[in-house]
């Protein structure tokens, strides 16, 4: 520590109005500073300067400053929480226990329907599981063969069958037009693609969100 | 959600989540900080509002990548900082004035350029003699190197401590104990028949 016919430094002033020092160090200014009327004057000079800094206001942007702000941000929720958010918006979750207690009872009607029913087909005598299975599977083979058949018949008889088997045709005889075609038909797909994705998620409508967000969970 | 209950890191959890509010909470804490800091570096308002809207964009757009082993704000402050500088390397402007931006040329342009400060419960005499020693300080502010104001606006305007001043301007803890001790010696010398 300095004598005290020697000043303090205007650092250690500083640290010690600021009361940012300590232990020994801090004795041995005050001890200074009883005999010192140059560094007292010195220290009620940083005490004045650090409370007019302690009184600087933090400064306010602009009214619209916020919402500006969230128009060019981009919030990107997790899948799980799409998904989940889906989930919920199809189905009026309870919230209170007597809304639990009332989805509960209207989820157990359909299910003593069905195990009402399943009790009085299997009471009768020769009625098995597996014979209901066979039923069943029986049933869905004849319904899907029946769809195929059907939408088979509707392909062949249709008008647009012949134009397109000697568009095919004449393609197979010149492979240069069939790359030619296939080519043109890819840029183009992928044009559609690109414009698409460009309108969906790049895009901003006048209130600042892509249009992604509609098609969000 | 009480959202204003929650402390950074949780809202930051949250945001990530894709919650908005989480995102508005955030905003509602920092942008006086922000736009404070950023103003007394580049002391334009308009270019300080730019700044600050781009700070707070790529802190919210790259909220994933933000470490919760440190302070929220200290990641805010280093991005606007930094972004501060850049502009200021690129381009220098000169006096600062909370009356107005220094480029307005109408009275209009003058008002519509002023900076609203946080109301401080003063009365109207008090807030006039306030105003004009502040104007003041902020000029003296204004005319420090950037890394001076930096730090000054740091230690006292947000009351942060050496440690967390080093940390937003990455720079050594004993740079900014010099830097902040010969910042405060110019403003004394320039404010000392004012404020003593």
């Amino acid at each position: 520590m300095k004598a005290a016919t020697e000043h303090l430094s205007d650092t250690l002033l500083q640290d010690y109005a600021e009361g940012v020092v300590s232990g020994a160090e801090l004795a041995a200014v005050e001890a200074h500073l009883v005999g010192c009327t140059g560094c007292r004057s010195g220290v009620a000079g940083w005490r004045a300067l650090l409370a007019n800094l302690g009184e600087l206001p933090r400064l306010a942007p602009s009214a619209a400053f916020a919402d500006q702000v969230m128009a060019r941000v981009k919030i990107r929720t997790p899948l799980a929480v799409r998904v989940l958010a889906w989930v919920r918006s199809l189905f009026p979750f309870p919230a209170t226990p007597r809304t639990w207690a009332l989805a509960t009872a209207a989820a157990m009607v359909p299910v003593a329907i069905v195990g009402g029913a399943a009790y009085w087909v299997f009471s009768y005598p020769g009625v098995t599981p597996g014979n209901v299975l066979t039923f069943l599977v029986w049933r869905a083979g004849d319904a899907v063969g029946g769809f195929v058949a059907q939408t088979t018949t509707a392909l062949l008889e249709s008008r647009f069958v012949l134009p397109a088997y000697t568009i095919l045709e004449a393609l197979a005889r010149s492979p240069g037009a069939a790359v030619a075609t296939v080519s043109t038909f890819s840029a183009l797909t992928a044009l559609a693609l690109w414009v698409l994705y460009r309108n969906v998620f790049t895009a901003r409508s006048v209130d600042g969100r892509h249009a992604a967000h509609l098609f969000a969970f | 959600m009480p959202y204003a209950e929650l402390d950074d890191k949780e809202l930051v959890k949250l945001a990530r989540e894709g919650r908005e509010p989480a995102y508005r909470e955030l905003l509602s804490r920092y942008q006086r900080p922000v736009f404070s800091l950023v103003y007394r570096m580049v002391r334009d308002r308009a270019t300080a509002e730019d700044l600050a809207q781009e700070t707070f964009v790529r802190v919210f757009n790259s909220i994933d990548t933000y470490d919760p082993a440190y302070k929220f704000s200290s990641w805010i402050f280093k991005i606007g900082n930094n972004l501060a500088i850049d502009h200021l390397r690129k381009r220098k402007l000169d006096t600062l004035s909370i009356e107005g931006s220094p480029h307005a040329t109408t009275a209009d342009q003058q008002e519509s350029s002023r900076i609203t400060v946080e109301a401080g419960g003063e009365n109207p005499e008090q807030y006039v003699v306030h105003r004009e020693l502040g104007s003041h300080i902020e000029r003296a502010i204004g005319d420090l190197r950037p890394e001076y104001r930096t730090a000054i606006t740091l230690r006292h305007v947000e009351g942060y401590s050496y440690e967390e001043i080093a940390e937003v301007m990455e720079l050594p803890l004993g740079t900014v104990k010099t830097y902040i001790h010969r910042a405060r010696s110019e403003l004394k010398e320039r404010l000392g028949h004012l404020v003593e």
